[in-house]
């Protein structure tokens, strides 16, 4: 069995510091930088970085956004665990066990921690923060935020169900933050396009969750198609023909989105998209000079001249 | 350049933005700083820093969406200290910059300039100020008399496009033009015995002083028009006919010469409201 490695908590000159060249990350992107580079000069740096020292100088194990934040946030110093120097192995190890285990933290458990945030910040304010300002100091993104929201706005039981299932090994969890976010997303649209489909929002987020459970839902994407019907308007599609689609679907317990979807709007979406293609094709087609076409290309707009000649001498 | 900061996709740009700022600023290349303090009171460096042979720093900040929230803290604090910066914030051209209209808005009422790195040179968009000027505090114009919005508007852009010499000068007249009115009016309210100064040519200074001494609040029924408030109009006299400052000789000068500066330009401005509203009464 390995030895733990153990070192000492010090405040260590900035300027003696030395990236770790064998570190696996590869990719710093520049918001997410900016976002802990925001963090660390509001609060400092809360974790310490991780270094070995060499030859007078500090070798970075793990901390190096932390360790290039604070470099342009022209600090003189970080505070550091200081190991003594690891072999070539250890070092690796100790990066990639630092790197590959550290978990983002579970959506849910953010969402029950930010109306705490929320009403301290209020406080602090004299006004409710806005989305961005929620971002910026809480280093959440925008869209976490609003994903957040979303389960915030859940009714007490289903967040203690989210919470049972996030219990489980992430393998075994069925019903996760995303089904319901995805479910939430759906019926608010529904809600908003076609009131009369639902009469209880309640009775119909339980009765989509044991058709999902049971496995007439099969993926959780499915439920962008409730918000599709709901639009039908916007496709061309007979409204009145999507509202009696959603009724059935909100009332029949075996009744799959997959089917009201076809019997809806699926014709009117497919039609949209072919137009959007063709015109796009056309545009190209357009930019496209003679000399430019090999035989690859030409045998392949020749298939599609036939193709859309048949379908036109079909319909006439 | 020795990036430690700068995000690896953004070093190439930042290469042929230092380039370009190296040429077009006739900087050497040992000139030119890279992720260093500008001031040891402000947590930031700047990609880029230079000093100028005008004893500004030149300072540019290599950026994929343009503003970030610790670039508003630089400004900020640049502002807070009068500290002399002209900045430029750079990005690639062909990034998607989210709410690019609105951001070039934002960059320009902070003073700041706009750089877009194409693929082997720069283009500038806007040219920026001083950062030490801009952080004046501006003239609230509601609470002005008509009359004066005016011209406090154009001094207060005068001021923030880095000519504050002149700012304050026109601010000035216009202090000084109410003070020669409100002699003329308490002459004609026969407010004041024989020799009278010439309320049209007699100097500044000898204006004031003698509507210090002669002028009672009570009789002219403006109470607020006190001894304290002729004695601050009385302390700009000095500075009313400096036309221009003595040449700064480095960077400490300059920002303490806007920082002079600063606090006339808003010390005026309150005087001439106060002096507006004290003498209300005398208007015809």
């Amino acid at each position: 069995m390995a030895k733990p490695i153990s070192g000492s908590l010090e405040e260590i000159p900035i300027g003696l510091i030395r990236r770790n060249e064998d570190n696996p990350r590869l990719i710093f992107r520049p918001g997410e930088m900016e976002q802990l580079l925001d963090s660390i000069r509001r609060y400092g740096v809360q974790v310490p970085v991780t270094a070995y020292k060499r030859d007078g100088e500090y070798v970075l194990i793990d901390g190096e956004r932390r360790f290039r934040c604070c470099r342009k946030l022209n600090r003189k110093e970080i505070p550091a665990i200081v190991h003594a120097p690891p072999s070539p192995l250890d070092n690796l190890l100790m990066m990639f066990n630092i790197h590959s285990l550290r978990e983002q933290w579970d959506l849910l458990t953010i969402a029950l921690k930010l109306p705490d945030v929320i009403a301290l910040l209020t406080a602090e304010l004299g006004y409710e923060p806005n989305e961005r300002q929620l971002a910026e100091r809480t280093g959440l993104a925008r869209g976490t935020i609003r994903r957040c929201r979303l389960l915030m706005e859940l009714p007490e039981h289903y967040k203690h169900r989210i919470l049972d299932e996030l219990k489980k090994p992430k393998r075994l969890q069925r019903i996760t933050e995303d089904t319901f976010i995805e479910m939430e997303r759906a019926l608010r649209t529904v809600v908003n396009a076609m009131p009369e489909t639902v009469d209880d929002v309640e009775r119909v987020r339980d009765l989509l969750l044991r058709k999902y459970e049971r496995g007439i839902i099969d993926n959780k994407v499915e439920f962008r198609k409730i918000a599709r019907i709901a639009r039908a308007s916007r496709v061309g599609a007979s409204p009145q023909r999507a509202m009696r689609e959603l009724t059935r679907l909100f009332a029949d317990r075996d009744y799959r989105i997959d089917t009201a979807y076809s019997r809806s709007v699926e014709d009117a979406y497919t039609e949209r998209d072919i137009k959007t293609t063709v015109r796009s094709l056309s545009e190209q087609i357009d930019s496209i000079q003679p000399s430019d076409i090999d035989d690859e290309l030409r045998s392949l707009l020749s298939d599609l001249r036939e193709q859309i000649q048949q379908l036109l001498e079909q319909r006439a | 350049m020795n990036y430690t900061y700068l995000p690896e996709s953004l070093r190439p740009g930042a290469d042929i933005l230092a380039a370009f700022l190296c040429k077009n600023y006739g900087l050497p290349k040992r000139g030119l700083k890279t992720e260093e303090s500008v001031d040891e009171r402000i947590e930031f460096n700047p990609t880029f820093s230079a000093r100028l042979r005008d004893h500004h720093l030149l300072c540019a900040e290599v950026n994929d969406q343009l503003l970030h929230p610790t670039i508003h803290y630089f400004i900020s604090e640049c502002q807070t200290n009068v500290v002399p910066v002209r900045l430029f914030l750079a990005y690639p051209k062909g990034v998607e910059i989210k709410d690019y209209p609105q951001r070039i808005k934002i960059a320009n009422s902070l003073g700041v300039g706009v750089i877009e790195i194409t693929e082997n040179t720069c283009r500038i968009i806007k040219q920026p100020t001083s950062l030490s000027v801009t952080g004046v505090r501006p003239p609230k114009l509601s609470n002005y008399p008509p009359a004066y919005r005016q011209s406090l508007l154009t001094a207060s852009a005068t001021f923030t496009n880095g000519n504050p010499n002149k700012a304050c000068a026109d601010v000035y007249d216009e202090i000084e033009n109410l003070c020669r009115r409100i002699g003329l009016r308490a002459g004609k309210k026969a407010l004041f015995g024989k020799n009278q100064p010439d309320w049209k040519k007699a100097p500044f200074a000898t204006i004031v002083e003698y509507l210090s001494a002669h002028l009672s609040p009570t009789a002219a029924g403006c109470p607020d028009l006190k001894k304290t408030l002729w004695s601050r109009i009385h302390g700009i006299t000095e500075y009313r006919n400096q036309s221009g400052h003595r040449a700064v000789t480095n960077s400490a000068e300059l920002s303490q010469r806007d920082a002079t500066l600063r606090t006339r330009f808003e010390s005026a401005c309150d005087i001439l409201l106060e002096l507006s509203d004290a003498s209300r009464p005398l208007r015809p």
